[in-house]
């Protein structure tokens, strides 16, 4: 539910917050540290290019069974779509995971497995 | 007044060695925080009872601040200096994001390798020098961090300059034409302004040397190279390969082929955004359509070129590698999956034949029977089934691979040189 809005209104907060609550937070933090990085089990940011199997494929049902599938500690903060060429476009995915061994895998193998996904790769990362 | 040149810039080094203290600093001194958001988490860390001001303390709830502002875009953080409008890439710190910061677009123009001036060269420092040359990251800056905590001591500054410089050397980085510049990200020496705990140095500050940096160009005069990510039958157009090209320029009406396959044609039509495009540069993402090319003549891992300057297929290659983690050691007839722009190809290390000394940067020992994590290498590789790729000297974006296998990403490399498929 709260993807579809996140892509509707897509820049605001409460998208954000409502996909938000289902996980637990990883990030530890000790404000007092005067290094932040030595306390924070980081936080990566990535941007995932979800290729659909063709240019017929309903891009909403899809982002439906693509948010069904994100993995625990995995979290969704919106989805949006970039027209490629031809009538075909690509969903894009914005997750956050740990900074953590497997990095971006689970997810990207989760979202390989959903139906009519095409090809699933990882176009940018950013730590938070 | 004309736009400034935008550059993006990574900032890596050890875990502890100040990264994030340095961006945060960098944002501070050039004023990409605004003085309100800085005076709300002043007061609200004096409410905490923190009497003076704690710079960390700023620097950690802006990331608070970014995560929530983040949504369909990666809130890099921005910063401006004279001459250049700066994006910050944080990398991530874990190795298994380093297959993505290899197949993925490559995102950094220059960097900032940050060294505890305390504690000088350490595991992460070494993973992270060998994977900005890969990435084909240029332009270096080293921020010899962390003078407060070592008195501003000259000597302990020149000898984590030295160990660094070796390990640069090591990777093919020339460290002489580099800014070494000894900081305290914390205090705020040598940032935006020259210390007057360092007047032994008189080089400039990191504003300065981020000056210095050359802008980036985009790889038009290199070869055409288009990595296909995925290949479409559309109606009424026929074939169309996706992908975003590396290097190179197509145009409409050139002769193209894609390789390993070999199937070249006219090339009909470039769509970028659903518009028609007359050519198609590096970074865009396109589909293209190509005379008398059918489903089965391209896919996923095929490199489109042009037909006067084919893509190289490689019957072996030879690479520099460096083992990033892996539970034994490495031998040779391993066969681990190679990631290389969209390929995956499963390849064999046919020999070990250098193992490198990272201190130095010297040949430690020749044919070793085995490497393990932390090594740094030369080795042959034979590919299971025909892989294009390039020497990293000719088409740094083509060159580069990171190793999988059980699950991790065992090592990251390039390609030095290559025996072609005749």
């Amino acid at each position: 539910m709260c993807v579809s809005r996140a892509h509707h209104v897509a820049g605001k907060l409460e998208d954000v917050q409502c996909v938000d609550t289902r996980v637990t937070r990883i990030r530890v933090r000790d404000a007092s540290s005067r290094d932040p990085e030595v306390n924070i089990v980081g936080e990566v940011a990535a941007k995932i290019k979800i290729m659909p199997a063709g240019v017929e494929t309903d891009l909403d049902a899809l982002k439906v069974r693509l948010e069904a599938v994100i993995p625990e500690g995995v979290r969704l903060h919106g989805f949006t779509e970039e027209p490629i060429a031809f009538g075909l476009k690509a969903v894009i995915a914005v997750v956050v995971v740990g900074d953590i061994e497997g990095g971006t895998d689970k997810v990207e193998e989760a979202f390989a497995a959903v139906d009519e996904v095409e090809s699933v790769s990882v176009i940018e990362l950013g730590r938070l | 007044m004309a736009a400034k040149p935008h550059m993006n810039l990574a900032v890596i080094g050890h875990i502890d060695h100040g990264k994030s203290t340095l961006v945060g600093r960098l944002m501070y001194d050039t004023g990409a925080v605004e003085a309100h958001v800085i005076e709300k988490y002043r007061e609200e860390a004096k409410a905490k009872g923190k009497e003076s001001f704690a710079f960390a303390w700023v620097m950690d709830s802006l990331k608070e601040e970014r995560e929530r502002g983040i949504t369909i875009d990666i809130a890099h953080q921005r910063f401006d200096t004279d001459k250049y409008y700066f994006t910050v890439v944080d990398c991530p710190g874990h190795r298994d994001f380093v297959k993505n910061m290899i197949t993925g677009a490559s995102q950094a123009d220059a960097a900032i390798l940050v060294v505890s001036g305390k504690d000088s060269v350490q595991a992460q420092t070494k993973e992270h020098v060998f994977l900005s040359r890969t990435l084909g990251i240029t332009q270096l800056i080293i921020a010899i961090n962390k003078m407060d905590e070592i008195n501003y001591d000259e000597a302990k500054y020149n000898q984590a300059k030295e160990d660094v410089s070796a390990l640069l050397k090591i990777v093919g980085f020339k460290p002489a034409e580099m800014n070494f510049i000894p900081t305290s990200a914390f205090e705020g020496d040598n940032i935006a302004n020259k210390s007057e705990n360092t007047k032994w140095y008189n080089g400039p500050t990191i504003l300065e040397a981020l000056d210095e940096l050359k802008e980036p160009e985009k790889p038009t005069k290199l070869p055409l190279r288009i990595p296909v990510q995925d290949a479409y039958t559309i109606s009424g157009i026929g074939t169309v390969p996706v992908g975003r090209v590396e290097t190179g320029i197509m145009k409409k009406g050139e002769d193209v082929i894609f390789q390993p396959g070999g199937a070249s044609g006219e090339v009909k039509s470039i769509e970028m955004h659903h518009e028609e495009q007359p050519e198609a540069i590096p970074g865009d993402n396109i589909g293209w359509n190509v005379r008398g090319i059918g489903k089965n003549d391209v896919r996923r891992g095929d490199v489109c070129g042009h037909t006067s300057k084919p893509p190289t297929v490689a019957e072996e290659f030879t690479a520099q590698i460096v083992v990033l983690q892996h539970p034994s050691a490495i031998s040779a007839g391993y066969t681990p999956v190679f990631h290389c722009h969209t390929a995956q190809t499963a390849c064999t290390l046919i020999s070990l034949d250098k193992k490198l000394d990272p201190k130095t940067g010297e040949m430690k020992e020749e044919n070793p029977t085995f490497i393990k994590a932390g090594d740094a290498a030369i080795v042959t590789v034979k590919p299971t089934r025909p892989l294009v790729i390039e020497t990293v000297k000719e088409i740094p974006q083509m060159g580069r691979f990171a190793i999988r296998d059980m699950g991790q990403t065992v090592a990251a490399g390039m390609v030095i040189s290559i025996k072609a498929r005749p």
